[in-house]
């Protein structure tokens, strides 16, 4: 017995055959002497704005293919805050004053540094210009109160010692 | 008219920098014609398809040195036309559906205005019936009764097996007997 073809392809309806045979389509006149023109005339021109593309023109393609896909916006603007976070925390935190120095490091340091310490600077100043002591607002005697408490703190074996 | 140059002519030709221009004309000259109405009898109008066209030669004057000749110079081109076509397809029918103007009526409506178609009423029905196939259905229909490519050459173009390709086919055919039998009943 001769086996059946499933999809025979010679299986197409009279009228389709017939149709076939026809072409209802038109192009334009003297369309295909003109197309290879057309097209090599289009790689020049691509050709040749490739080559005075600005430099940062890559620049632009990766926008525009970032504009056509939401997920490499979602992928760019996640890189973008995790580099850009920890300079942001820095920058807004309050200057720290905890230094971390041992006393030997400050040693060493002013040790290294003590000759370039400015003399003539020093004496320039104008010590009338600077408050050394902030204006206190006292009562009478109780400046002398406040001295006597002060000398009853004092050692005077230290005190005879220094001087 | 173009003397004809078998392909292996055609890539050594464009394989050199100073014959490169000549032979890739050589190569739209030889194959614009299978191209241009394997676009047309799927886009149904003209300047869709001279766009696709262009669009598919320039593709193919980048990708040649990516061509490895394992298949034929024409089966590469249908693959890249056929993609375009598709895309190209995709993209207008998202653009004008909001206007109606991308569904299979309306596109086969304004064929019947287009001053490049010249078809009776019974070719307009028949293109009305390939419009309101799937899009990869209406390719392979397309490809076995317009270009008449044998299933082994859909396959390497759609990348699909030749199985999978004769279902479609026959399926395409029996919607379009449908179509007409609604018609005319």
């Amino acid at each position: 017995m001769k086996k059946r073809k499933l999809y025979p392809e010679e299986d197409l309806p009279d009228f389709l055959k017939k149709l076939k045979e026809e072409n209802p389509f038109m192009i334009p006149f003297n369309y295909f002497n003109e197309l290879p023109h057309e097209i090599m005339g289009r790689i020049h021109e691509e050709a040749k704005s490739r080559r005075s593309e600005p430099p940062l023109q890559w620049v632009k393609e990766m926008l525009i293919r970032l504009s056509s896909s939401p997920l490499a916006w979602i992928t760019s603007g996640i890189l973008i805050l995790l580099i850009a976070v920890p300079f942001i925390i820095r920058k807004n935190m309050p200057p720290s004053d905890d230094f971390d120095l041992e006393a030997d490091e400050i040693a060493l340091y002013i040790k290294a540094n003590i000759d370039d310490f400015d003399e003539d600077l020093f004496y320039a100043v104008d010590l009338d210009q600077i408050e050394l002591f902030p204006e206190l607002e006292m009562e009478e005697g109780q400046l002398d109160q406040m001295m006597e408490d002060l000398i009853q703190y004092i050692d005077i074996e230290t005190l005879a010692e220094i001087l | 008219m173009a003397s004809a140059l078998s392909d292996d002519q055609i890539l050594a030709l464009i394989k050199h920098q100073q014959t490169r221009d000549e032979g890739f004309t050589k190569l739209v000259q030889t194959y614009q014609e299978r191209i241009y109405w394997h676009v047309r009898k799927f886009l149904f109008d003209h300047d869709d398809a001279n766009d696709v066209v262009q669009n598919t030669f320039i593709k193919a004057y980048k990708g040649l040195k990516n061509f490895k000749g394992r298949s034929k110079l024409y089966t590469w081109l249908f693959k890249i036309a056929s993609n375009e076509a598709i895309t190209f397809l995709n993209q207008k029918t998202r653009k004008q559906m909001q206007s109606l103007d991308g569904t299979p009526h309306a596109v086969v409506d304004k064929l019947a205005g287009d001053p490049f178609f010249d078809g009776d009423e019974i070719q307009l029905q028949l293109q009305k019936a390939i419009a309101l196939l799937p899009g990869k259905q209406r390719l392979v229909f397309n490809m076995r009764y317009y270009d008449e490519l044998s299933y082994k050459e859909i396959s390497e173009i759609l990348e699909t097996s030749t199985g999978a390709l004769k279902a479609s086919y026959h399926h395409a055919v029996k919607k379009i007997e449908q179509f007409f039998k609604d018609v005319h009943t």
